[in-house]
């Protein structure tokens, strides 16, 4: 287009910029009585969607209530979510220049008259890279049946507010809220029980307030502290050689009679003992670190023999010179010891609600703490004495699948079976190989924190 | 943007009467002469109009305060108007030729022609022409956006433009004539 052209194009627009026709009354009355009468529509329809909505909020707690999967009898004020953890978090949001607070006043009624202040910062949500926050400040007032409060709503300028829980999400627009049917939206996301016992407004929203944090809590991967104890028999696999009639003789240093049979009983370790503490620190909502420290201890597991056999090694200082065919003979050796062991384990929720179901993998490593062997006599006495040769540490692999159970918020039982095959032998004589593979059934109770 | 429009705007999206009489009463006119531009005749001019206000109080939550609140509302009217174009009207000339751009008004005469008479002049074209000058020349759409809009080809529609401005230039010819 050339200069010229543009230029009598422009000249009609500026002609035309700020040319007003005045158009006829009824066109603004006509406009008006159409505004009205879809208002009017509104004001019917929104209690009739209300309604419906309500009845349909009731029939889901309902539902649940009697097909609950999880708690049985216990169903009312339950939330369940549809996804694995909600997008509420409970960071704070600073207040800062762009924050800016929109007031709106609503009516209630004051219901027994008490004045209160309560005022719950409970909705911290993400939008983008956005942290929004809804701070509620509810004062009531006593005296009239009809008393005023206002309801502050924080948020960063220019956003939408999303109010999100796991299944729906409620967007309140940047104009504010301006009418109690957004009050309520904020809300229309919790589930309300069977009984609706609220003697006010008040009441409604601490119980919603309540039913949101424990929703939060139901559906985070926490973090735990667990107490266990565990106790099962072992089961010795393959690795361990089977000492010979020349190797126990060795061990023992015994003399044998030929007339004597020995008897040589399938040796295994039996772990008697397991206790301990660990920490479970969520990595994702799934994932979760294990760590901590348990007390294991084991024994010699054979069946009596007519000599006593040392299965786990050379056993320190029998008193050679009082073993004799004919005087005082060792009627049985008992062996056991005892590692701590630290574990490094990964545990995975395939199912994380009140009811859990995981597995868990990883390392143990095994510190010797204690190492006994009992020389008992035919005459009862005991010699105290220890295995030789047996291992400072040890390395085991540690597999476990289990269950646990939310009593409460804060609390929960478990129950693991849990495998460990140990990598190195438990003892450093070359002539015997213990890598047993262990089986033991472990019981937790633990903390969320 | 200014405090009191922004403030009108703000009550409009919540619904309040008043703010919305008084967005009526600062753009009626503007919004008015702009109808009657693109309409038949004044009376679809004012049903436009009372359809282009009640879209404007439906949709003013989507107004995000970027650009010119006049721009958008412009918008709005002339997206009102289109859509109520009779569909007897043909738009497409049996000619597509488009003439040639050489013989435009002197800029002087019309400058010094009132905005009345200009305003009757563009009003007196054959509808076709005129939605398309209208669309071009004074709300800057371009000819593929025209096309688009119109259904028409951008031949079709530069045709109805230059055919437009031919007549509006023989007119005012005439009208110096009789001065």
């Amino acid at each position: 287009m050339t200069q010229e052209k543009k230029h009598t194009n422009d000249i009609f627009k500026n002609k035309f910029k700020d040319f007003n026709i005045e158009p006829a009354p009824a066109v603004w009355d006509n406009i008006e009585s159409s505004m009205l009468s879809s208002r009017r529509k509104k004001i019917i329809l929104t209690p009739l969607i209300g309604i419906a909505a309500s009845l349909v909020l009731l029939a889901i707690p309902t539902w649940f209530y009697y097909f609950n999967p999880f708690t049985g009898e216990e169903t009312t004020n339950t939330i369940l979510a549809e996804k694995e953890s909600p997008v509420i978090k409970t960071e704070k949001i600073e207040e800062t220049d762009n924050t800016e607070t929109v007031k709106t006043e609503q009516s209630i009624d004051s219901g027994a008259g008490k004045s209160e202040n309560i005022e719950e910062e409970y909705l911290n949500v993400n939008k983008g890279d956005n942290k929004l926050a809804v701070k509620e400040t509810v004062k009531k007032q006593p005296g009239s049946p009809d008393s005023n409060y206002s309801t502050t709503i924080k948020r960063n300028k220019g956003n939408d507010i999303i109010i999100a829980n796991t299944s729906r999400k409620v967007i309140v627009p940047v104009g504010g809220i301006s009418d109690e049917n957004s009050f309520l939206a904020i809300n229309a996301n919790i589930k309300f029980p069977k009984k609706l016992n609220y003697n006010n407004e008040i009441d409604r929203i601490r119980f919603n307030l309540a039913q949101i944090n424990k929703a939060k809590d139901k559906y985070t991967n926490s973090s735990k502290i667990q107490l266990d104890l565990g106790q099962a028999r072992s089961v010795s696999g393959p690795g361990y050689n089977y000492p010979t009639r020349e190797n126990i003789l060795k061990m023992t240093d015994f003399a044998t009679v030929e007339s004597r049979v020995i008897k040589l009983t399938k040796p295994s370790v039996k772990l008697t003992t397991d206790i301990g503490i660990h920490v479970d620190i969520p990595i994702n909502k799934r994932l979760s670190f294990v760590s901590g420290i348990r007390y294991l201890s084991y024994k010699d597991d054979k069946e009596r023999s007519e000599l006593a056999i040392p299965v786990l090694g050379t056993v320190k200082d029998i008193d050679r010179s009082i073993i004799t065919i004919d005087s005082k003979i060792i009627k049985e050796i008992d062996q056991s010891f005892a590692n701590i062991e630290i574990p490094l384990q990964l545990k995975y929720y395939i199912f994380n609600k009140k009811l859990s179901i995981f597995v868990s993998g990883g390392l143990g490593y095994n510190i010797l703490i204690k190492n006994n062997a009992d020389i008992i006599y035919e005459d009862n006495s005991v010699v105290k004495s220890e295995t030789e040769d047996l291992s400072k540490s040890t390395y085991s692999g540690i597999l476990g699948l289990g269950i646990s159970y939310k009593v409460s918020n804060k609390i929960y039982l478990s129950i693991e079976p849990r495998y460990r095959h140990y990598f190195k032998s438990f003892s450093n004589n070359a002539d015997i190989e213990i890598k047993p593979n262990i089986t033991n059934l472990s019981f937790g109770l633990g903390f969320i924190f | 943007m200014n405090k009191d429009l922004g403030y009108i705007i703000d009550n409009c999206k919540k619904g309040k009467t008043n703010a919305q009489a008084n967005l009526y009463n600062m753009f009626a006119g503007k919004m008015f002469a702009l109808c009657i531009r693109y309409s038949i005749n004044r009376e679809e001019a004012e049903d436009n109009l009372q359809d282009g206000f009640i879209k404007t109080f439906k949709e003013i939550k989507k107004f995000k305060y970027k650009g010119s609140f006049e721009g958008w509302l412009r918008r709005i009217f002339i997206t009102v108007c289109l859509k109520n174009i009779k569909k007897s009207v043909k738009l497409s000339p049996l000619n597509e030729m488009e003439l040639p751009d050489n013989d435009w008004v002197d800029n002087k005469i019309l400058e010094s022609i009132s905005q009345d008479t200009l305003f009757e002049l563009i009003n007196d074209l054959p509808y076709k022409y005129r939605l398309v000058f209208n669309m071009y020349v004074l709300d800057e759409y371009s000819h593929e956006e025209i096309g688009n809009i119109l259904k028409i080809s951008t031949g079709t529609s530069k045709s109805n433009l230059s055919r437009a401005k031919k007549i509006l230039k023989d007119r005012i010819s005439e009208l110096m004539q009789e001065k």
